[in-house]
């Protein structure tokens, strides 16, 4: 359990502030860009929506 | 003021709250419409999904909530209750999130709406709105003012709650998931750190087990069968949850929830094993006498830190249980004001609002939203209790009818969700004001009923509610079903 433990602050510590760069990454196309309503992406969702 | 706690953890924790003020008046600007406002025109990707599901899910009823519970029950605190949900959350994102996306509802209760009618959108509405008031991060905050700042219990309330109210009525959603990826990441670091620390000053699991006594390391603990069928089924939560709705239909891409919600699962289990663990060292200081013998439950996180953590550290971890707790107030106020205002008012009233009202009104019953919430959070002795009301009137209200519009939409007949809705909403709220009036104290600071049933007598805990509301529930939806059937309604 121990062991568990100090995977858990690994994965937690270091993972999390890897999420956080990746958002930073995409903090300009968050921002910028704008969906309307019922408009899927193409790319990932074909025949969706 | 809590020994330890020095000018520069204070600093820190006010340099953070400056700064999700900052992020709300940035983010003000971008809102157009109702749907910029409440479901960020529908452009979030995973990372900030990611961020914000994993913040606001996890506030401090699961900070302060699961180290409780751990402190009481040791390992099984995860293995009873945090485990359970895992399931589900790999069930929402792998089964539940692609049929959502396909609906061209924007809320919880407005999929109700679209299947079963303005009757079943209302009442949805009612259980999102009760589930969604964040009673316990509200109170939380005034807790976390109090040992730290050495402030009245309602200031830090007060204080924190109108931070995130000020961001969130600013910038809504898009504001709200900006500061829960900043809140995100404090409270992630901090608890990572202070579990680090905690390890090396007391030791691991093994360590504390072997002081304590096996019992704390017992997969189950103390639990009774029914607590244990109690916490499997609040575990389907995330079946049904409003604020995972409300993110699925703000996600830019299905593929981008699915995966949030995947790397949310795994975060999710690391931080409930860290509070459970610094939950289980809180009990075995108090054994050593490092902690006050006297020391609640739900206080042992903070006390556990304030023990372990040099000044800055300490200031971090306030912050990012701050952190945790308005990621989880700005979320939850946002989704509770949208469904009386953007379900419950225009269903009852068949009216349509324009955008520029729904925003008003919107923004105007955040407010009183959060003081409902403080309102809501003096009824509660333990922090699990409130979680668990507030889990059992959202599934007893919406579990059978949206199952059905998303995996049976034959059996979705109008009649089946509205009758299951209003059932389970009403039988979830009447036993719990049942509870309230007639129930006596139990020992662990809960209620209870005692029945005669078949000459016997038949303790009921309030917590027990679900088991009663959910199958009523159930019949509801059967009985409609079969009305719809017999008049020929059904398609």
């Amino acid at each position: 359990m121990t062991v568990v433990t100090w995977l858990a602050i690994l994965v937690l510590g270091p993972g999390s502030l890897a999420v956080f760069w990746f958002f930073l990454r995409d903090l300009k196309a968050v921002m910028g860009e704008r969906r309307s309503n019922g408009e899927c992406d193409s790319r990932t969702e074909p025949g969706v929506r | 003021m809590t020994a330890g706690f020095g000018a520069l953890d204070q600093a820190i924790v006010v340099l953070y709250l400056a700064g999700m003020l900052g992020v709300g008046v940035l983010t003000a600007s971008r809102i157009r419409d109702f749907r910029d406002f409440f479901i960020a025109g529908g452009r979030l990707t995973t990372p900030l999904l990611t961020c914000t599901l994993v913040s606001t899910y996890y506030g401090l009823d699961v900070t302060f909530g699961s180290s409780e519970t751990a402190f009481y029950e040791g390992i099984a605190a995860f293995v009873a209750y945090s485990a359970p949900f895992y399931v589900f959350y790999v069930a929402a994102a792998l089964l539940v999130v692609p049929r959502l996306r396909r609906l061209s509802a924007i809320s919880l209760p407005e999929v109700m709406g679209d299947a079963y009618g303005p009757p079943a959108r209302a009442a949805a509405a009612l259980a999102s709105f009760v589930y969604s008031a964040p009673i316990i991060s509200v109170a939380g905050m005034g807790l976390i003012g109090a040992t730290f700042f050495g402030i009245e219990p309602w200031l830090g309330c007060v204080i924190g709650a109108s931070v995130a109210l000020a961001y969130t009525v600013l910038g809504g959603l898009l504001a709200d998931a900006m500061t829960d990826a900043v809140q995100f990441v404090i409270m992630c670091v901090s608890a990572a750190v202070a579990a680090a620390i905690v390890l090396v000053k007391v030791g691991g699991p093994e360590a504390i087990g072997a002081r304590l006594g096996s019992e704390a390391l017992a997969p189950l603990g103390t639990l009774s069968a029914w607590e244990l069928l109690v916490f499997v089924g609040i575990a389907m939560t995330p079946l049904v949850e409003p604020a995972f709705y409300q993110r699925t239909f703000a996600a830019a891409a299905t593929s981008q929830i699915v995966r949030a919600l995947l790397i949310g699962t795994v975060l999710w289990a690391c931080y409930d094993w860290i509070v459970v663990y610094l939950g289980l060292a809180g009990r075995d200081l108090v054994a050593a006498g490092h902690l006050p013998a006297d020391l609640d439950g739900s206080a042992a996180l903070l006390a556990v830190v304030a023990w372990a953590l040099p000044p800055g550290l300490l200031g971090l971890f306030v912050a990012g249980c701050f952190a945790a707790a308005m990621s989880t107030v700005d979320s939850y106020t946002l989704i509770a004001a949208g469904n009386i205002v953007y379900d419950g008012w225009q269903s009852l009233t068949g009216r349509r609002l324009s955008d520029r009202t729904l925003l008003l009104a919107t923004r105007l019953l955040a407010a009183v939203t959060l003081a409902a919430a403080l309102g809501l959070s003096l009824l509660f002795e333990r922090l699990r209790d409130a979680w668990i009301f507030m889990s059992t009137v959202l599934l007893s209200t919406v579990f059978w009818p949206l199952l059905a519009v998303l995996f049976l939409p034959r059996l979705a007949t109008p009649r089946a969700g509205r009758w299951s809705a209003l059932v389970g909403l009403a039988v979830s709220l009447t036993l719990f004001v049942a509870f309230q009036t007639l129930g006596s104290p139990t020992d662990d600071e809960s209620l209870a009923i005692t029945v005669a049933l078949v000459g016997r007598p038949l303790v009921l805990a309030r917590e027990a509610g679900l088991l009663i509301a959910l199958p009523l529930s159930l019949t509801g939806f059967v009985a409609g079903w079969l009305a719809d059937r017999r008049v020929g309604r059904s398609p």
